[in-house]
């Protein structure tokens, strides 16, 4: 099981986060809901931390389709091939020095390493990183990375799926059980609609994947597609090589698509009393077609279990949007009346 | 660019070498304008042990000494080379890291020749090869038979008297070295470019393995005259060989008996452990630890070569292809580096105890197919061991598609095309798009710094080049799952991936329990 969403050290803040509004609402006697008369202070408190939270929350999806479409800032820096190969010489003639003693310390291997690439043009897309070498052998290692200035998108992932959770509890601070106007309604129903999808994408995120990986043991969806396709393609092939007449009455065959591998084995059989010398090409088309056949089935249920995985987005995101698209009309209106 | 009394200088001393004094014109031209000088003052070490460098060098002035470091821990000079003296040649031919480090004893300056030149003098200047090849005879041979297992272990006087009955091959692609049933009468060491076995099994050709550089077969045959070949070993693609005749070996070691007592019986262990015996050859004589077993399981296995893997969590991967859709928004021209496509490695059959899945990017193999099958010097390997293709010496050839086993390289459309893909909307305007067309772009030739300058470029070979000048990898960088993550192959059975898809390194690993 994949339990990396649940380790996330955002998923013990977003838990404090809720606990601390749902301690100050007991300690201060602030009931869920709309309340302004009384607990004013609470409803906007509650109302501008999960407007906040779903900021956050958006900017993971930001962040993953600017970078899709290539709009992400990362993009700009890059550096041509070049002021790589500058660097990388430099950065090799470095490693020379060190092994010579005339770098010491990994301090000062590492703030040398970087002034080279500072120099090279590089340093916004590369670092170093120094780490004592093993025993006998160099004195230190140098070893260039990329810098990911964003950070990766699963640690984004994290924050979505925590500050995500957590939107969703403030919402029912904020909105109570009970909203007294239509729109109301439709706000707290999205949004928990919202919030309970993301939870089954977050089970299936993390018992997903072991089940998938055990349904595809001998073959990876990838693997049994382009096998399924190179099956297709040898079986063309094998038409090719038949007399033209037989090659006519198999195709005709295979556009009804026979059920079992019986029936081709028959239409074979009877097949082989005219023509005998077509034989092993048959049987390797047989062959091929049972073989297919198998595969075929083998994608299917793949494609079923992947769409499982996936289905959940498909309401996920549209309703996520409509929410967002309500939620900027809600506070909008607050604002202005 | 070096200037007219430089190179009439440099030619001077140059070309008053005997390596260089019968070049044809077209390669003295070739040397003069290619060659890099390089100074390096003295204590300089310049190659590391280990280090992969395909660069040839002579010596113009100064002193370089060879010093190796044994498993032992143990280090000794192995050679001082003077002014007019060479080396290279093995990693320059054979792909492989450096056995030993080269350090400047003086202040010296080398004359470098990179692979691209190299290659084309190894291949065209008969002169030039037979010199190169008569001093790897006498330099570098003997060392490079320890690789044989059943020489490893042989003194260096023992193994300098094999050098005179080595005999060079080359074979092109497709050449049957060895035919299954056949007697077996040579040892034979693979020098650069590969190999198939493929072996009868129940009837059928069955492919058994690869033989890459540095590989060996034929040890079983210095067991008896009967021996036969046990399969039949095929060139996949230019390969250079080096022939070691039984006989002749018996003869160079007539003299000792118990030299010839020993080599048998390790021939005898030797095809005892092929047939899947556990003899303690391995532990015994050449202190080969179980990780490098594993390791061997997975390069038999096409697995991995080398370098390091592009390995996916299966247990965290949820297949929404982010990865192939990221390296796709990476590349200008739409074609993924990405497969994921690979070899899978399970939870029982690795440290982590994770399924994983070894994804075919590049491997940048230890011995790289691709590499050998270049002939313009477009695929490289940089001094992190990364195999990089030198985009500027690409013609589109299509050769190192051949070379390549894993099948990871992919040709883009020629320049013309992506071009025309690429014009502004109003071009593609129909009927009336031409009339906004800019000029017509002129078809690529290899730029100037490139040797084969004349070819015309047909397309562009690409492969995984880990983003290059961009501050991530991308399918790295932009899985949600944080499922796939490079990896060093020691770590997939000594190591541990953090839950955030940093390694840990096995010392580090302990340290943190």
């Amino acid at each position: 099981m994949n339990l990396t969403l649940f380790r996330s050290k955002h998923a013990p803040l977003a838990v404090l986060l809720v606990l601390g509004f749902a301690g100050f609402s007991i300690a201060a006697n602030a009931p869920w809901g709309r309340e302004v008369s009384t607990h004013r202070g609470f409803l906007l408190a509650t109302g501008w931390a999960a407007l906040l939270l779903m900021v956050i929350v958006m900017a993971y999806v930001l962040r993953k389709y600017a970078h899709r479409g290539g709009y992400s800032p990362e993009f700009r820096r890059k550096v041509d091939y070049a002021s790589l190969e500058g660097a990388e010489n430099r950065i090799k003639r470095l490693r020379q020095q060190i092994n010579a003693g005339a770098l010491p310390t990994a301090k000062e291997i590492e703030s040398e390493a970087q002034r080279i690439l500072r120099e090279e043009g590089v340093h916004k897309v590369n670092r170093a990183l120094v780490k004592p070498g093993p025993p006998g052998g160099d004195p230190f290692i140098v070893r260039i990375v990329p810098t990911e200035p964003l950070g990766r998108v699963a640690r984004w992932m994290h924050v979505h799926s925590a500050y995500g959770t957590a939107f969703g509890f403030l919402l029912l601070m904020h909105a109570g059980t009970a909203p007294q106007s239509a729109f109301g309604w439709t706000l707290l129903g999205l949004g928990f609609f919202v919030f309970a999808t993301g939870i089954l994408g977050i089970a299936l995120w993390a018992v997903g994947p072991r089940w998938l990986t055990r349904r595809e043991k001998d073959l990876s969806i990838e693997e049994a597609t382009a096998f399924q396709a190179s099956l297709g393609r040898k079986r063309s092939a094998a038409l090719e090589s038949l007399d033209a007449p037989i090659a006519r009455r198999m195709r005709s065959l295979m556009g009804r698509r026979p059920r079992s591998a019986d029936d081709v084995r028959d239409l074979i059989g009877e097949l082989t009393q005219n023509a005998p010398d077509q034989v092993p090409a048959l049987q390797d088309l047989a062959a091929l077609m049972a073989q297919e056949r198998v595969v075929a089935s083998e994608v299917k249920a793949l494609r079923r279990v992947r769409a499982t995985f996936t289905a959940w987005k498909l309401v996920h995101i549209p309703v996520a949007i409509v929410l967002v698209g309500l939620v900027a009309v809600h506070v909008a209106s607050i604002w202005k009346y | 660019m070096t200037s007219a009394k430089e190179k009439s200088t440099l030619a001077e001393g140059l070309f008053a070498l005997p390596l260089f004094e019968n070049l044809s014109k077209k390669h003295r031209e070739a040397l003069l304008e290619f060659v890099e000088i390089r100074e390096f003052p003295p204590g300089t070490d310049f190659i590391r042990q280990g280090e992969y460098t395909r660069d040839f060098f002579v010596v113009l002035s100064g002193i370089v000494a060879f010093y190796r470091t044994e498993k032992s821990g143990v280090t000794q000079v192995l050679e001082q080379l003077g002014p007019g003296k060479w080396f290279g040649e093995l990693s320059a031919i054979s792909n492989q890291p450096s056995l030993a480090r080269a350090k400047a004893d003086t202040a010296c300056v080398l004359a470098v020749l990179d692979p691209g030149l190299f290659k084309e003098l190894h291949q065209f200047s008969k002169d030039f090869k037979e010199q190169v090849d008569q001093h790897y005879r006498e330099r570098s041979l003997a060392q490079h038979l320890q690789v044989v297992p059943l020489l490893a272990g042989l003194s260096p006087e023992q193994l300098r008297a094999l050098r005179p009955v080595a005999r060079f091959e080359h074979h092109d692609k497709g050449a049957v070295i060895a035919k299954e049933g056949e007697h077996a009468e040579d040892i034979v060491l693979v020098r650069a470019g590969g190999l198939s076995l493929t072996r009868t099994i129940e009837g059928s050709q069955r492919l058994s393995g690869y033989l890459m550089a540095n590989s060996s077969f034929g040890e079983h045959a210095f067991l008896g005259h009967a021996e036969l070949w046990h399969g039949t070993y095929t060139t996949l693609m230019p390969t250079d060989l080096l022939v070691l005749p039984i006989a002749d070996v018996r003869k160079a070691l007539a003299g000792q008996p118990d030299m010839i007592e020993r080599l048998t019986k390790k021939a005898t262990l030797i095809v005892a452990e092929d047939s899947g015996e556990v003899t303690g050859l391995y532990d015994a004589e050449e202190d080969r630890a179980s990780l490098d077993e594993q390791l061997e399981i997975m390069v038999h296995s096409e697995s991995i070569k080398g370098g390091e893997a592009l390995a996916i969590d299966l247990e965290k991967c949820i297949r929404c292809n982010a990865c192939v859709e990221a390296c796709v928004s990476v590349h200008d021209d739409g074609v993924p580096r990405l497969s994921k496509k690979g070899n899978r490695i399970s939870a029982e059959a690795n440290a982590l105890g994770k399924e994983l899945s070894l994804t075919t990017s590049c491997y940048h193999c230890e011995t790289p197919g691709c590499m050998s099958s270049c002939n313009y010097g477009a695929i490289r390997r940089d001094s992190q061991g990364l195999i990089r293709f030198v985009w500027d010496n690409c013609v589109g050839c299509a050769e190192c598609t051949k070379g390549c086993p894993y099948d990871v390289i992919r040709l883009t459309a020629p320049p013309d095309a992506e071009a025309e893909e690429s014009g502004s909307w109003l071009e593609n305007i129909p009927l009336i798009g031409g009339l906004f067309a800019g000029p017509q772009r002129p078809q690529l030739t290899v730029a100037e710094r490139g040797y084969y300058k004349e070819q015309e470029v047909k397309g562009k070979a690409v492969k995984c080049d880990r983003c290059e000048g961009l501050p991530f990898e991308a399918c790295v960088y932009n899985c949600p799952c944080g499922a796939i993550e490079r990896v060093s192959p020691s770590l997939i059975f000594d190591g541990q991936i953090q839950d955030d898809g940093t390694a840990v390194a096995p010392q580090q690993k302990d340290a943190d329990e």
